[in-house]
């Protein structure tokens, strides 16, 4: 079965590429916890943070993208 | 070289050059073929006039022949039905000098000569009785002389010679000399010479060779109008198709050479602004669907991540970090 992290790494190094993990694993530790602990419960609040955090990295607009694509897996 | 030059040359090499050539053998081959087609035009009106010559003189010939057999066939039953007469006394024989005398054509005639003096006895042109050929042709006019000396052994004897005509020109005659069977009443032997300008015969063909010779130009100029007409649709295709390819060339080396150029200008921008420690404003953003958009995109993807790792990283802002 495909942990919810492993989607939401593969979605966000489609735009940050091979910083996507670190990335990821920034905004499961704001969130106070591992990234390996992500589930589904927590897409919304993980994409609220990529909304927010990946557009210091990208456009607004990818930034977007990939919050909507992570809040519905 | 840039690659858009690069490019462009390759396919102009690969298509123009290709098609020059092949439009210039193009146009040889119908020049070759036209010049060909011209010549067998010639040829062909040639071959008929020349063939159609060769049988008139061939007929005309015969026919001075068949003339001169007769006449000398006819003297010598005149000879037989009087044999009494000497050679002396058919010089004023007016039965031989009809029987002998006739003109044929424009020109044409036959005359009876005795052949041990070879003095004419009967001739169209009176003049002419009474004195040796041999003093007076011998040796102006050697080939009809040779004719007449063949039959000495008496034998008949044919071939030309030239004859100078009124108007001054010189022109060919056929000559047959036929040996009388009788001889005179003083064992004189006698020949009948038959003799006329052997064009009178080919007169028709001159006339039909004018026909051919129309005809022929009229041909000729036909094909090479329509050559002319081919080559000039040939080289309009092929230049315009050449003018095709030339912008399909230009087209080509743009689509392939643009995008390479505009990431190439991005990424040195970026390089750039790496180098000065900031970059929050750049992306590479060639978007095209192939190797190029990919390399685009995963450069993108990398500046992407440097950033990141910048901004984390940043003693500054992060303090610790």
């Amino acid at each position: 079965m495909v942990e919810f992290h492993d989607l939401a790494i593969d979605q966000l190094e489609e735009q940050l590429g091979p910083a996507a993990e670190d990335f990821a694993r920034d905004q499961a530790q704001e969130m106070g916890k591992e990234l390996e602990e992500l589930a589904s419960d927590d897409a919304e609040e993980f994409a609220d943070l990529v909304e927010e955090n990946a557009q210091e990295l990208t456009s607004k607009k990818d930034a977007e993208f990939m919050a909507r694509v992570i809040r519905n897996f | 070289m840039k690659i858009f030059h690069k490019l462009l040359v390759l396919f102009l090499a690969l298509s123009v050059v290709p098609l020059g050539i092949l439009g210039y053998l193009s146009i040889d081959n119908m020049q070759e073929m036209g010049q060909s087609n011209t010549q067998q035009i010639e040829a062909l009106g040639d071959t008929a006039v020349n063939q159609s010559t060769e049988a008139l003189t061939e007929l005309g010939e015969r026919d001075i022949e068949t003339r001169a057999d007769l006449i000398a066939g006819q003297v010598s039953i005149y000879l037989e039905e009087n044999p009494n007469l000497t050679a002396d006394e058919l010089l004023e024989d007016e039965k031989l000098q009809e029987i002998g005398v006739q003109t044929y054509g424009e020109e044409g005639y036959t005359a009876v000569t005795r052949m041990d003096t070879w003095v004419p006895l009967a001739h169209p042109d009176p003049d002419t009785e009474g004195a040796s050929l041999e003093d007076t042709v011998a040796e102006a006019l050697p080939d009809f002389w040779a004719i007449m000396n063949s039959t000495r052994d008496g034998e008949a004897s044919s071939g030309y010679y030239d004859w100078e005509d009124p108007s001054g020109e010189v022109r060919p005659k056929y000559m047959h000399v036929s040996v009388v069977e009788q001889e005179t009443a003083d064992g004189v032997q006698l020949n009948v010479a038959s003799t006329t300008y052997i064009d009178e015969f080919t007169q028709p063909v001159r006339e039909t060779e004018e026909a051919v010779q129309n005809a022929t130009a009229e041909s000729t100029q036909r094909v090479e109008d329509q050559l002319a007409s081919l080559q000039n649709t040939t080289m309009m295709f092929v230049g315009g198709i050449g003018l095709l390819v030339v912008a399909a060339g230009f087209g080509f080396a743009y689509t392939i050479s643009r995008p390479v150029e505009k990431l190439r200008d991005q990424m040195m921008s970026v390089a750039e602004e790496v180098s000065d420690g900031e970059f929050d404003g750049t992306n590479i953003t060639v978007e095209t669907d192939d190797e190029i958009g990919d390399l685009s995109e995963a450069a993108q993807k990398s500046l992407t991540s440097m950033k990141y790792y910048i901004n984390k990283y940043k003693p500054d802002e992060e303090g610790d970090e």
